[in-house]
């Protein structure tokens, strides 16, 4: 049993923080000279204090400061891209909040940031994704040379190998052994047949995005191309819980089920699930990520009206509700196309870039993927 | 207002002002570091000034603003958490959540007390999610990275003890040995009367006195 009071004891106790008047000072040094007690408190909590202060200050990794400023950049209106672009990159922005605050009744306002994070990411990938699928080719007529053999990629053609060739949908065959493994997992297989891919396929849209400049640039650079190639993502997106965080961010998107209140429950655990892992963290704290969100391009993609576009398209919302596009992202096949040098250089070739431009080229391809088997 | 720096450290990273006759009494009582800040107002004026210049367009003061906070912010949640990984996840959220809401931030009130509180919910909201998640031993999980082996063992022997505090109690620690707010910052951002901020610092103290000093002795 102390006996000190209280009020002494709290006296000894604001000494230590700094909170005494000097008059209560003066009666607490008294005190202490006068109670033994009152010296063995005020030492031990001085002993305290002294073991506090010991205790170093940590310092955030420069992977995390990075993301808060790619963050603030996506939250922000301050971002010279989306000044310029208001009308559109605002509109997909508040649009973000605005959904995602919707879902928030239901999740925690803490995710907002990396919900968005993770939305525009993975439409962007789901947008490039399906845009692979359309372009990916090679012209079987060129027979010299096969690279990635040791990634077991052989047939991925050279991009430079392409160059100065005038493409003619004659060119486009399921000669590449990579697109052809693609095309013979059923389910791809059952994608590209779908009504809805046709439809998201020929979406204007669509269309605009995947052959602009600034997509072919965000597609070509390393920085998405890692990502995209990672281990990391790969694992990512083949996860239910990464699955469902996608559908949301598009069913969002198109207003399908805003008020699916069960739905939206399901995407709550699944960003969770999705935000918990370590392979999500390994995504955002890439170098590569951190890239491609201060990537010029990648702000003007999100500024596109095309963009915009498709992220509304019902079609686009269908392709990516399919299971079959599940499959496609959790495929391996497809996941070594993504990780293959040579796929990234072709799709940095000014040859791949004039099929996306080509919708003839385009069509071709999906024609033929359509009739195969 | 009274701030003070221990270690020389203050909530926001600033330079303490070192002439404030409250040092007369260090040498009767010594500490390692204690020095008095008069007010933390010139400050909060240049976090209020960043808030604005950030809403008009100027990104640089947003980045500005992170800069200043975002260590603060971290070692806050670390302590809180005792985990690395949630700390940053919180830190992360924090600003997130900060930027998000900066609009309806009202100048009035000290942007350090509103982006203090924003972390103590975050935090907050993780411990809950453990517990309806995770096996909940509410472990410590702060890989040694001190340079002596005595701060890290401070910093484990404080880290274990603060977890096996409620999380209000921690939560008054942590503003008191962490960021050195006085006992009216501590009750502004906890949203606390000044009263329970004592009580709740005065018990918790008591009983890491009990848990780490014991040991010791």
């Amino acid at each position: 049993m102390s006996m000190l009071t209280s009020y002494q004891q709290e006296l000894i106790h604001r000494e230590i923080d700094g909170e005494n008047t000097p008059a209560e000072t003066i009666e607490v040094q008294r005190l202490v000279e006068s109670e033994p007690e009152a010296l063995a408190l005020m030492t031990s909590l001085r002993s305290l204090d002294a073991l506090f202060n010991e205790v170093p200050d940590r310092v955030l990794s420069q992977g995390v400061i990075r993301s808060i400023h790619d963050a603030m950049s996506l939250n922000s209106r301050a971002s010279p891209t989306v000044l310029r672009a208001r009308g559109t990159t605002q509109t997909i922005t508040e649009w973000a909040i605005q959904q995602w605050n919707g879902v928030t009744n239901l999740m925690e306002n803490s995710m907002l940031t990396k919900k968005i994070l993770i939305g525009v990411t993975t439409a962007v990938a789901a947008v490039a994704i399906i845009g692979y699928v359309v372009v990916g080719y090679k012209p079987s007529v060129y027979d010299a040379g096969t690279v990635g053999a040791g990634s077991g990629m052989s047939g991925v053609q050279k991009a430079d190998r392409f160059r100065g060739h005038t493409l003619t949908e004659k060119d486009i065959t399921l000669s590449n052994p990579a697109i052809s493994i693609l095309l013979q997992n059923d389910k791809i297989l059952k994608l590209v047949k779908s009504d809805a891919f046709h439809e998201a396929m020929n979406n204007d849209a669509f269309r605009e995005l995947t052959s602009s400049a600034a997509f072919h640039e965000l597609l070509s650079s390393a920085a998405f191309h890692d990502v995209l190639s990672s281990d990391a993502f790969h694992d990512l997106m083949s996860s239910d819980a990464s699955y469902q965080v996608l559908l949301v961010a598009s069913n969002e998107a198109s207003h399908v089920a805003a008020n699916d209140a069960a739905h939206t429950v399901a995407a709550n655990d699944a960003a969770h699930q999705v935000l918990s892992t370590e392979v999500y963290h390994e995504v955002l704290n890439s170098d590569a990520f951190h890239e491609i969100m201060k990537n010029d391009t990648f702000h003007a993609i999100l500024a596109s009206a095309a963009f915009h576009e498709v992220l509304m398209n019902d079609a686009f919302h269908q392709v990516l509700a399919n299971d079959s596009f599940h499959a496609v992202l959790a495929n391996d096949a497809f996941q070594q196309v993504m990780a293959n040098d040579s796929f990234h250089d072709l799709l940095s070739s000014d040859a791949f870039l004039a099929i996306a431009h080509d919708a003839s080229l385009s069509d071709a391809f999906l024609n033929e993927a359509a009739h195969a088997q | 207002m009274k701030v003070h720096v221990i270690d020389g450290r203050t909530p926001t990273g600033a330079v303490p002002d070192v002439n404030h006759p409250d040092q007369a009494f260090l040498p009767t009582f010594p500490r390692l570091v204690c020095t008095v800040v008069n007010s933390p107002a010139a400050d909060d004026d240049l976090d209020r000034a960043l808030v604005r210049r950030y809403l008009g367009g100027e990104r640089a003061a947003g980045e500005e603003l992170v800069n200043r906070y975002h260590r603060s912010v971290f070692n806050v949640a670390l302590r809180m958490l005792g985990n690395v990984q949630d700390a940053e996840d919180v830190t992360q959220t924090t600003f997130g959540n900060v930027f998000a809401a900066l609009e309806s931030y009202d100048p009035k009130y000290r942007f350090f007390s509103w982006i203090y509180r924003m972390t103590f919910n975050e935090s907050l909201n993780t411990l809950k999610r453990r517990r309806n998640v995770v096996s909940l031993d509410g472990s410590f999980d702060v890989p040694a990275e001190a340079e002596s082996e005595s701060a890290s063992n401070a910093e484990e022997r404080i880290g274990r003890a603060l977890l096996e505090l409620k999380p209000d109690d921690r939560a008054v620690v942590v503003l008191r040995h962490f960021v050195s707010f006085s006992y009216e910052e501590i009750a502004d951002v906890l949203g606390v009367p000044v009263k329970t901020v004592k009580s709740r610092l005065f018990t918790a103290r008591d009983r890491l006195r009990q848990s780490l000093l014991v040991v010791s002795a």
